[in-house]
């Protein structure tokens, strides 16, 4: 019956914000807050720790998360996470969609052999499991903050290549574009102005939950030494040195594990509230 | 009760909305069908239309409402009816044949299918029974190789097939009214005419109301003619007479608007203005804005003024006729 | 006929694509010549290749054989650079104004994207040539801010035809440019048209499926049936004096609001035939009224009469008019 309703736009509620859009924003913002305010929350040393106090518990006397088998304070170890691992994710993240999308771009608006050789590109490096390259990259090229963010956006911008690819390929469809192609726009312009912000709502989306994935991608290299120089404070070494205490120190391992699902919920309930907003707008146009 | 085939009176239909308080899609409409005739109900976009057409069917979709006025077909009271007695009805008194094939046919069942279901749903037959009526109707509605076309689904039949497939749907059971919402308007001209013809020819004796929004297309083929403007009826006649003489300003103004092979070749001469936004209540007559005859009396909302076999909803008629007739 | 008089002249044009089934002739061999500042109409139902004309006229697509002459220039071979400019010279408007406006750009911004890409002038030029162009078609001040959303069909296909006179054209070509609208607001759109016409001698190439709107805006007309011209000729000819059946039968199933004593009927039978399935001989002939058998054997030639008038029927003539002259 839908079909018969003209178009009426009938109720308002369609276009409020997602819910998980609200409370992922509202959790966003309060971890950028915690990062930059870094020092305020947590001052303190990341780094050293009284070694009379190691080991304790969360929750008891002024150690809120606990200590670690150095005695360094949790709290502030977590805190002192954030701007590598979010950093690193960051990067990561821009770079695989700058890439990723002048590449799906450029092989949507040119068929041919460019065409043929980026796709052929991005299948060949989707084929391959990700995690395994990263590491032998890694191994040869050595750790640090840079090389782990270059090695997880180069292995990852294919994603966005894909998808960008195929939703560009519709959206050149639409007659729009084919009013500026005749009206004599140049290319470039007809890709920045009409077929990119066309992709604006899935980018955003891709974003969210890419960005996630890069966070987890860093953790998982830290935590088999890969990653992060040893010492440095990252969820990935908190959590590859909990592995010996787990028993004696659970907490150890709780911190770290709970501040990564934190923000890969955010971003995850952020990437899903996006998708749903954009979902109930093109619904309520109409 | 009196012996119309459908009598509505007053009807008002109206949606929730988050602008104005409500959307009123209905304004106020009353006009009765006799049984067997051709009726035409013409308006523009927002005119409100097909929410009249699917108010006499029981279909105004959620969450509209009938909100005033009564609609009586057959003596029933079709506003006030539960769906379960609605949709008896429906299909047994009223068929409808829709402007988009895709609404009236389930794309994935086989046409032939559709027609088995309603003829043994509202006449009982059995089923090979039933698949004779419904080959019978296709031939009527002129299917080519109608056997084959009975296991057809809707995607393997043309624009003017499927056109075609809905008015056997309507008429299978030989139902006393059908309506049609923009039967024509996405097929070619020479099928149109095809698909008029049919109407014409196989309705003679149900009643038929054709809602369109092209005034020649209800001049090939109605007895009489409404037209609809912002929700509310402007005029009521026949139909040659209101293509000759047109009382409403409105209806004139579409007339000249509207190319007619006229070989002379006039200007078209347009309309000034817009329709007011769909939906929102005007105080007085609709089409005073754009009216080359209003003046101070038109603010108050004119009534409908009955006269010989035409009634008409202006203060100032454009002929002598209704001036003191009312 | 003097070349330059014609601001557009289509030789020949054929367009076929290769299917499964075998060739599929989109258009065969189609010409067509159109005066500076006149305006031609091209006619048909779907399958007609009407709007692939269009298409082909604005070089949007390629036709296997014939060419694109504009203003004296074969455009047929350019591409690129040397095609823009004359891309700025003739314009194209859509059928459906809400999908030819890009959503999410400023009414400004759409009308602008023209002049900017031509590098028509400075900001403030550009700006001041699009005040005076909304102005022109009639749209309110403030329009410029917003989206098409916004905007009724009528009112969009005004920014649709503001855009294309941005860079002054000397040819529009519109595809059915008032048939997704209400019949009051088809009128003020021709109006407007015909205005832009007077004013600046703007030629029009139209694409339209109803005869009876071409009638009343064309100097010239050419119906189209399956990818071929069956008749051309000067409006009220055409219609007086209809010489193809197709030509006929097409005026009688036309609605019009006129007494139906003044039209004779003349159904059609049958459904167009698909352009794979193109029937023998003339491709009209299994649907028209007063076909013999030499129709079925040879494909008509498509006549030039000294009026000019053209006409591909081995009977060309013999049926009248359904529309009655009243006064």
């Amino acid at each position: 019956m839908s079909g018969l309703l003209p178009r009426l736009r009938i109720a308002s509620k369609h276009r409020r914000p997602d819910i998980q859009l609200i409370i992922g924003g509202l959790a966003c913002i309060t971890i950028l807050i915690l990062t930059i305010g870094k020092d305020f929350f947590a001052p303190g040393d990341p780094l050293s720790g009284d070694i009379m106090d190691r080991f304790k518990p969360m929750f008891e006397g002024k150690y809120v998360l606990g200590t670690d088998q150095l005695g360094r304070d949790l709290w502030t170890r977590v805190f002192a996470g954030l701007p590598w691992s979010l950093g690193i994710a960051c990067v990561a993240t821009l770079i695989a969609m700058t890439v990723g999308t002048s590449a799906g771009l450029i092989a949507a608006w040119k068929p041919g052999p460019v065409r043929t050789v980026i796709n052929r590109m991005v299948d060949t490096i989707i084929a391959f499991p990700g995690l395994v390259i990263a590491i032998c990259i890694i191994a040869a090229i050595g750790r640090g903050f840079w090389p782990l963010a270059i090695t997880l956006g180069v292995l990852t911008w294919p994603f966005y290549a894909r998808v960008v690819y195929a939703e560009a390929l519709g959206l050149m469809e639409r007659n729009y574009v084919l009013a500026a192609q005749l009206y004599g726009v140049p290319s470039r312009w007809i890709l920045i102005r009409h077929v990119l912000p066309g992709l604006r709502p899935t980018l955003l989306v891709m974003l969210a939950f890419h960005f996630a994935d890069m966070l987890i991608a860093e953790s998982a290299l830290s935590f088999l030494g890969l990653g992060a120089p040893l010492q440095a404070p990252t969820w990935g070494n908190m959590l590859a040195e909990s592995r010996q205490y787990l028993f004696n120190a659970p907490w150890m391992m709780l911190v770290p594990a709970a501040a990564i699902v934190v923000v890969v919920v955010t971003l995850n309930l952020i990437g899903d509230g996006i998708a749903a907003t954009t979902r109930s707008k093109a619904r309520a146009v109409e | 009760m009196s012996e119309k085939l459908l009598s509505i009176d007053d009807v008002r239909v109206t949606f929730p909305h988050d602008k104005f308080e409500k959307f009123h899609a209905v304004n106020g409409v009353s006009l009765e069908v006799e049984p067997g005739e051709t009726l035409g109900i013409v308006g523009e976009s927002g005119s409100g239309k097909t929410m009249l057409a699917l108010s006499m069917m029981g279909l105004v979709p959620r969450p509209g409402i009938v909100d005033g006025g009564n609609i009586h077909l057959l003596g029933q009271p079709i506003d006030r009816l539960s769906e379960k007695q609605l949709s008896t009805i429906r299909g047994r008194d009223v068929g409808m044949v829709f402007q988009d094939p895709m609404t009236g046919l389930n794309p994935v069942r086989k046409v032939g299918s559709l027609l088995i279901e309603s003829i043994q749903r509202h006449r009982s037959r059995s089923r090979a029974e039933a698949r004779d009526l419904a080959l019978n109707t296709f031939i009527e509605v002129g299917i080519p190789s109608p056997e084959v076309r009975l296991d057809s689904y809707p995607h393997q039949l043309s624009g003017g097939l499927r056109q075609r497939v809905m008015i056997a749907l309507a008429l299978v059971n030989h139902p006393p009214l059908i309506i049609a919402d923009e039967p024509t308007t996405a097929l070619d001209a020479t099928i149109q005419a095809q698909i008029l013809e049919l109407l014409k020819v196989k309705l003679s004796k149900s009643a038929l109301i054709l809602i369109t929004h092209d005034l020649g297309v209800a001049a090939e083929i109605c007895d009489r003619v409404a037209v609809m403007y912002h929700g509310k009826i402007m005029e009521l006649g026949f139909m040659n007479d209101v293509l000759d003489n047109p009382a409403h300003p409105y209806t004139a103004g579409l007339l000249a608007a509207a190319p007619r092979f006229d070989w002379n070749r006039p200007d078209l001469e347009p309309i000034p203005g817009s329709p007011p936004e769909a939906g929102s209540i005007v105080p007085g007559c609709a089409f005073k804005p754009r009216c080359g005859f209003a003046s101070p009396a038109c603010e108050d909302a004119p009534n409908m003024k009955i006269s010989s076999y035409r009634e008409l909803a202006c203060h100032h008629p454009l002929f002598e006729e209704f001036s003191d007739g009312y | 006929m003097a070349t330059d008089q014609a601001i557009l002249r289509l030789e020949n044009l054929t367009v076929v694509y290769d299917t499964p089934a075998g060739p599929l002739y989109a258009l065969d061999d189609v010409s067509l010549t159109l005066n500076r500042g006149g305006t031609h109409s091209i006619v048909g139902e779907s399958g007609s290749g009407k709007s692939t004309l269009a298409l082909a006229a604005m070089k949007a697509i390629h036709p296997q054989k014939g060419s694109v002459v504009f203003d004296g220039h074969d455009i047929s071979p350019l591409k690129g650079k040397a095609l823009s400019s004359f891309r700025k010279r003739m314009q194209l408007v859509f059928q459906d104004p809400y999908s030819s406006l890009n959503p999410g750009m400023k009414v400004h911004d759409i009308i602008a994207e023209p002049l900017h890409a031509h590098r028509w002038g400075s900001r403030a030029d550009i700006d001041d040539r699009i005040h005076s162009l909304m102005n022109k078609v009639g749209l309110p001040e403030d329009a410029g801010q917003r989206l098409p959303s916004q905007f009724s069909g009528g009112q969009r296909q005004r920014i649709a035809i503001a855009r294309a006179l941005a860079l002054e054209p000397e040819l529009l070509i519109a595809d059915e440019p008032v048939s997704a609208l209400d019949v009051s607001v088809q009128a003020q759109i021709v109006k407007l048209l015909k205005d832009i016409q007077q004013d600046q001698g703007v030629a029009y190439l139209i694409v339209a499926h109803d005869l009876a709107l071409v009638h009343h805006i064309s100097h010239r007309i050419t119906v189209m049936y399956l990818g071929k011209i069956v008749e051309e000729g000067p409006a009220d000819l055409l219609v007086a004096k209809p010489a193809h059946p197709y030509t006929a039968s097409l005026l009688s199933a036309t609605p019009i609001p006129r007494r139906k004593t003044e039209k004779h009927s003349m159904v059609l039978e049958g459904e167009p035939p698909s352009a794979i399935e193109r029937p023998s001989g003339c491709a009209f002939h299994p649907r028209c009224p007063i076909a013999r058998p030499q129709c079925k054997k040879s494909g008509p030639p498509l006549s030039i009469e000294k009026d000019g008038r053209k006409v591909a029927c081995h009977f060309a003539g013999e049926i009248p008019s359904p529309i009655e002259f009243v006064e």
